[in-house]
Formats: C-alpha cells, structure tokens, sequence
C-alpha cells in the first residue's frame, strides 16, 4: 500500500482545479470532491493517468441534514492497493450530471439505477429507461431517497414493458424464458437469429429486486449478515464477509488471528462448490452426462462438508460482525483435510479427462467470445474478466481476511472465449486446494469473536470480497442510532451482466447460446439485489 | 475418450441415496427447524427475547382471551412460531434464557396449508389437572 499523501498531491497535479478537495478519508482509502460538470474528464484523467477501474457508482440522499444529493464513484487503484472515491455533490432541486457512459461504457446501468432509484439525470445518456424496479412502478417514487421506507406500499401503475421493433423479414425472434426447466432463475432472453447464425440479443432481467439495500436501514447490527446472506445463496459466504468486514472498518476492530484464517478457509469452500457446479452445470450444456455426474458428486461432497462446518449447507449464519459465530474443533479440520485430499485426486483424473474430451471441447474453443477490450471497457470482474484478459483478484491486489499470509497464484488468460472461462476454473479449483492446504496448516488459535461497540454516527466504511463470481463490494454509511443510514451492494454478477451481453452478436449459432450462457456462469439474484 | 468416461463412470458406482425411502442423516450441527419447548419457555412471565431477536418476524407474541378452571374468561399470553417465515438462523435459541428453543435437524417442512406450519403455546397462569400452565397447539407435527 502506497502512501495516500503521495497519491493525493499526484492526484492534485493530475487534476489540477477540477479538483475542489483531495483527503484521506480511511486506511486506503482516499476521496476526492469534484463538480459533476467535471466528472467526465476527471474519470478519463484518472483512468488514464493512475490505471483506475471503475468498480461502482451510486447516489446517495443527504437529507434532512444537509441539502441535495451527493453521487459517489468508486475506483480501484489496485498498483496503490488504495480505493478511490469521487464525490459530486448535486443540486436538491433538480439534481444531474454529466453522463459517463461515453468515457466509460461501464457506467450504463449504474447510471440508470441512480436515475430510476433515487431521481438523479445523468444528462445525453444514451438509453434512459428503468432497470431494476417493477414494470408498474410509478413514475417520482425514488425509493432511495430518505422519505421512503421499505414497509410503504407502492401502488402500482399500468406497467409499460419495452418493445422491440418487429424482426425484419429473414431474422428470426427466439424468446427464451423467464420461466425455464430445471432450478434456473427467472431470466428473459430474446435471441435474434439470421438462419443459425445469432446477430443480436435482448437482455430482460431484474426478475428478482428484493430492495434489500433498502430493507437492511434501520436492522441492528446483528441482523446485517442475514440480509447480507441472501443476496445471491451461493456466494452468501463472500457477501456476508464483505458485510462483516466493512462494519469492522467502521468500528475500527481487528479481528483474531484465528477468524481470519478460518474466514478464509471458507471462502475457499465456498469457491470450491461453485466452481464444482460450475463444471457440472456446463458438461450437462455440451452433453457430458458422466463428467456432470463427476462433478456433481464432488459438489454435494463439498455442500455435505459445509453443513458438518457451518450447520448450513451454502455456509449461511458463520460470519458475524467481529468474527465467526463458532469455532472449528480438530475433528472438523480433519473432515477438510480429508475432502481437499480427495479432491486434489479427483480434479487432476476430471482435468485430464474433461480437456481430453473433443466434444467438450469443440463447444468451448472459439464460443461465445469476450474480447479483452470489452471486457475491460465494461469493467468485467472474477473469473469472466481474468479468461479476457483483467489481470486482477481483490484476494491478491486487496488481501482480507488472512490472504496476505498465503500463497496463491492468479491464473489470467487472453481468448476471451468458454474454453478460457472453463479453464480458469479449473486453474482456480487448484488453487483453492493450495490455499486451504496452507491455512490447516498454519491455523493460529484462540478466539475466533471480539464483541464491536456501537458504531460512530456518520461514520462511512468499505468492505470487499472475492466472491466465487469476482469482486463483491459493499459501502455502508452509519446513522444516528448505530444502525445503517445507506447500505449499498456491488455484486459481481452486476458487472458481468453487461458484458455477456457483447459475447453473443457475431460469430456464435443458436445452439451455442446454452453453453455460452452456463460458461459465464452468472447469477440472476446477485445482479438484482 | 467415451470409455475412459464410462469406465469412471462404472467404477464410481450408484451413489444416490434412498431418500425419502430412508431418512437422510444431517449432521449433528445442522440446523434445521427451531423446536418450542413450552414447559420451559418464560413467555408467560413477560420475556419476549426471542421475538425482538428474529428479523423475519417468525416468532410473535399476542394476547389472546382464555377461560380458566372457574371459566371466567382472562388474557393470556401467546407465543406464535411460524415456520412458513423461520429462515432458521437459530438467533432465537442463542437469545433465549432459559434454553426453551433449540435447533433440530429436522428440514422436512413441505405443507399444503400455511396454518399447519405455525405452533403456539398459550401461557395460561394457572395449572390445569396436569400441573401444566400452557396449552399447545399444533397439528400434531411438531410434537
């Protein structure tokens, strides 16, 4: 971690006077103030000058105390392992800024949430429509603004759907969901087809908004997790733990040694089932039962070895605010040494198998492509951004929890297509053995909880986490009461959305679509929280 | 390729289980639905615990009109527990005093009517021929 001193006055000389103020605002953390007329520019100074990516933009009320709304964005300056946040403050009476999506094509949909949630313009945005709320929303019901509480209820509207305009005559509109077999989320899908050829795609998510940024205002501080935990149930692990580490930031406690080994120890548990079920869920795509099989077994060995530990098979109820709700005796770490050795034996006889397999493969090499420019121009994260090309792991460029203390590499790939998703998978799954190979054997003792006081008002803290799908952030600002005042959740799933949508146009069939969809392995609740 | 699958295949072996045939075994700390036990729990003395620990709002406390022995009618407290909102967190059972709740591994919740997922205990303040000072009231399920 670099010095923040030496980053604000680089960050001064940079800006020069669109810089209305530069400080140091926590431990690695750094924000400055600018006009949102400047932002433009500021974000392409800083993208272009200190390498930032975007991670995230939200708004926020900042009434009754003071007046208008103040728009942050969050950079990641992962060479400084420093995060950058740019503030704007706006006008309380007709609140807007200059759009981003231009300099920065990843701000689309952030941009949108910001219009739709909390009636902030971002002025000459491309395509102004809702994105997350219901159809039959009303119009100037914002429901982050601080008038709106979560137990009021919102009369709805005649819905209005977006339409596209008829297919031209030759091209085909192939609707696929929201409703599917089997246990997929509710996603809607239309696929534009010119004879096999797929030339287009329809995107309708947001099936699933919960307002949970929402529902956690007000919640006492034990609660949070629980919220947390339900965002996306296979990454409720890392969400919590984000969760968990930002309420620690803000009440400025360290954890024991010990919870953070073990936190560690099951975020890689966490990342070893999803990546299992990955590979289960994209051999059953291209048509390998016995392989879907395979790793459907390694799997529910995981989810079984989860329950022993965690009392819960998708490791809910473990992360507490100051630790972990309970302690691992020495006859559970065995059960883990004991699955990491059959695991390391299992993977390395499937890897073989499964990259052997010509018919697996013939799907996979050369599908569904993202390119690494895309992927970086939409800020792609986890798994999805490092097989195009984003050579970044908040584990490496932020260590938490006990990351710093061991060895791992980070695998990172150039082709952008399924073969490389699946591939960085396969390289993660080792890794993750590596890791938790080390933590049993380094596991420091004593306690695993240290009780937090009551959190300072006005205080505002970040956590992140490496979820099993990329960076999960979440920002949380502190009322009066010690209870959150704005909660706010930057999935993984999020960021991805966007750019799935690039890896279809072009050069893909009909037939591809499934096994694109199963390589990106996203998920529809963690991007619709 | 095909054999090497198939021989790994057959060398794995039939690993499904026989559920629901035969019962599947949890592990001795899994959680799953919290059981009431009324004989212990303290509601009828004014503890509400429990209730301001659940988020979900799974457990609830009302007042309802019972008759006595000398069928007079008074109020008693009800403590509710629905298991169609329990999101089994088991904070109740660490924020009970008097260890009246605690998590069972039973997970086999399916109903076809939403009345049968809540039990309650009515806590009457006077012993009935029994010695008991509560009435329960489930469907039989959740003994």
């Amino acid at each position: 971690m670099i010095d923040s001193s030496a980053l604000q006055s680089r960050l001064v000389f940079a800006c020069g006077e669109q810089l209305l103020n530069a400080e140091q605002c926590a431990e690695g953390e750094v924000v400055i103030d600018v006009a949102p007329d400047a932002l433009p520019q500021v974000v392409q100074t800083l993208r272009r000058e200190f390498r930032a990516i975007f991670v995230d933009l939200f708004g926020l009320d900042l009434r009754p105390e003071k007046q208008g709304f103040r728009l942050t964005l969050v950079f990641s300056l992962d060479e400084e392992e420093n995060w950058l946040y740019v503030h704007a403050d706006l006008d309380a009476d007709a609140p807007q800024f200059s759009s981003l999506v231009e300099a920065l094509p990843a701000a689309d949909w952030y941009e949108r949430a910001v219009w739709e949630e909390l009636g902030v313009t971002p002025r000459e945005h491309p395509l102004l429509a809702g994105l997350r709320l219901a159809p039959d929303w009303p119009e100037g019901v914002y429901p982050q603004r601080h008038t709106f509480r979560w137990q009021q209820q919102v009369q709805g509207v005649e819905p209005h759907y977006f339409e596209l305009a008829p297919a031209p005559a030759g091209i085909v509109d192939y609707p696929l969901g929201p409703v599917r077999s089997g246990v997929v989320e509710s996603g809607h899908y239309l696929l534009r087809t010119a004879g096999e050829e797929l030339v287009d795609m329809r995107l309708q998510l947001f099936y699933k908004h919960r307002g949970i940024e929402k529902r956690a205002e007000g919640v006492a501080l034990e609660h949070l997790p629980l919220i947390a935990e339900r965002i996306s149930g296979t990454s409720a692990f890392a969400h919590s733990l984000a969760l968990c580490q930002a309420l620690e930031r803000a009440a400025a406690v360290g954890v024991p040694p010990r919870a953070r080994f073990l936190r560690t120890l099951l975020a890689e548990l966490e990342r070893l089932y999803n990546h299992l079920g990955f590979q289960a869920d994209l051999c059953q795509a291209t048509g390998l039962a016995v392989a879907q099989a395979q790793f459907d077994i390694l799997k529910e060995r995981g989810l079984r070895l989860n329950a022993r530990l965690a009392g819960h098979r998708y490791l809910f109820g473990m992360n507490v605010p100051g630790g972990l709700s309970r302690d691992f005796d020495e006859q559970a770490l065995q059960a883990v040494r004991e699955l990491v050795t059959v695991l390391r034996r299992d993977m390395e006889t499937l890897s073989r198998l499964l990259l052997a397999s010509a018919s697996h493969r013939d799907r996979l090499e050369g599908t569904g492509i993202l390119k690494p420019e895309d992927a970086q121009a939409y800020c792609a994260v986890g798994p999805i951004g490092r097989a195009s090309g984003v050579d970044r792991d908040l584990r490496r460029d932020h260590p938490y929890a006990a990351y710093a203390e061991v060895d791992f590499a980070v695998p990172v790939l150039e082709t952008g297509d399924a073969m490389a998703r699946t591939q960085i998978r396969l390289d993660e799954t080792m890794q993750s053995l590596h890791i938790i190979t080390q933590i049993l054997g380094s596991l420091p003792g004593g306690a695993v909880y240290v009780p937090l006081e009551q959190l300072p008002a006005g205080k505002a803290a970040l956590g992140w986490a490496e979820s099993p799908r990329g960076e999960c952030l979440h920002w949380l600002l502190v009322g009066e009461d010690g209870t959150l005042r704005r909660y706010r959740v930057r999935t993984a799933s999020f960021a991805n959305w966007q750019a799935f949508s690039l890896a279809i146009p072009g050069h893909n069939i009909l037939t591809d679509f499934p096994v694109i969809e199963q390589s990106f392995g996203l998920s529809f609740a963690g991007a619709d929280c | 390729m095909i054999l090497s699958w198939l021989r790994r295949g057959l060398r794995t072996g039939v690993l499904t289980t026989r559920y629901p045939v035969a019962r599947e075994e949890m592990p001795r700390e899994f959680r799953g639905r919290p059981a009431l036990d009324a004989e212990r729990c303290l509601a009828g003395q004014g503890c509400d615990r429990c209730v301001q620990a659940c988020l979900p709002v799974a457990l609830s406390l009302a007042t309802v009109t019972s008759s006595g022995r000398d069928k007079s009618a008074h109020t008693a407290p009800q403590l509710t527990l629905d298991y169609g909102r329990c999101i089994m967190c088991g904070l109740c059972v660490a924020a009970c005093p008097a260890d009246a709740l605690r998590m069972v591994g039973d997970y086999e919740l399916a109903s076809t009517a939403s009345d049968d997922l809540r039990v309650s205990a009515v806590f009457t303040q006077e012993a009935d021929a029994s010695g008991r000072d509560y009435e329960e009231k489930n469907n039989g399920r959740y003994a």
